[in-house]
């Protein structure tokens, strides 16, 4: 007998499926990445967890621009848990980077791709700033994460990045959430994305 | 009867998908083989462009740097 692709549980949507390589890749990033930040997993994997069907080499992931100390420490977890970062090998080099406001990515050992490509925000990004700030639960399997309203992200796929295969994966979630999408959040969304245009 | 619209452009076969897999969830199989092939043929791809260990990061990072990502 048939089932459905997802269903809602509370506040949270299940998505109805096994978990796969990726999906296990970005666990065990946030399993070392909660003891230290809040996360937000936004963009292409949002799409692709909810069965949009084409590759990816990464998984963005917005985390709250962290601290110094802080950073060493969720750093050298990381490694001691099996990651690489593409910038350095010392925490020190690499913090300069999520100081100055600049993506980092990781991989797995002896791995290039998937890897997590790693932004920090504050609330200057306003855009960013919202809908880290206004998370929607999502669980596949056992994996429980966060991402944007669907909404927001929609929006943000059509107005501020618009690639073809953004569009694509705008189309996707259009699609695929109809019966739970709501006009209202649209609207209300929409002048908010569009100042990441600014 | 039943009114099937024949897809045209690679965005109808998105939606067509996107329907599909709403009403019947065992399409993810296809998905996750997908999704899982892809991974296995760029693991393989750069363990043999840069093979293992600390000489991975060194010829990963040259060619991060070639094509501007690092």
């Amino acid at each position: 007998m048939k089932e459905k692709g997802y269903y809602i549980d509370g506040e949270t949507i299940v998505v109805n499926r096994e978990l796969n390589k990726l999906d296990l890749f970005l666990k065990d990033f946030l399993g070392v990445l909660r003891e230290y930040s809040d996360y937000l997993v936004v963009s292409g994997f949002v799409s692709i967890s909810t069965g949009r069907t084409r590759g990816t080499e990464d998984i963005d992931v917005l985390f709250p621009v962290m601290g110094k100390e802080d950073f060493g420490r969720f750093f050298g977890d990381l490694v001691g848990n099996g990651f690489w970062c593409y910038q350095g090998d010392s925490f020190e080099e690499v913090y300069e980077y999520v100081e100055n406001m600049n993506n980092i990515r990781f991989a797995r050992v002896d791995e290039m791709f998937p890897n997590i490509e790693f932004i920090p925000i504050d609330e200057t990004k306003e855009a960013k700033f919202f809908e880290f700030s206004h998370p929607q639960k999502i669980k596949i399997s056992d994996f429980e994460f966060k991402i944007p309203p669907l909404e927001f992200e929609i929006l943000y796929k059509e107005i501020v990045l618009a690639s073809e295969k953004d569009i694509a994966d705008a189309i996707h979630l259009r699609t695929f959430f109809k019966d739970i999408l709501k006009n209202e959040k649209f609207k209300e969304y929409e002048s908010i994305v569009r100042k990441e245009l600014k | 009867m039943k009114i099937v619209t024949k897809p045209v452009r690679d965005l109808d076969y998105v939606v067509l998908y996107a329907n599909e897999i709403y009403k019947d969830n065992s399409l993810f199989d296809q998905q996750k083989e997908l999704v899982e092939s892809q991974l296995n043929s760029s693991s393989l791809l750069f363990r043999r462009k840069f093979g293992k260990g600390v000489g991975f990061k060194k010829k990963a990072r040259d060619f991060l740097s070639k094509i501007g990502l690092i």
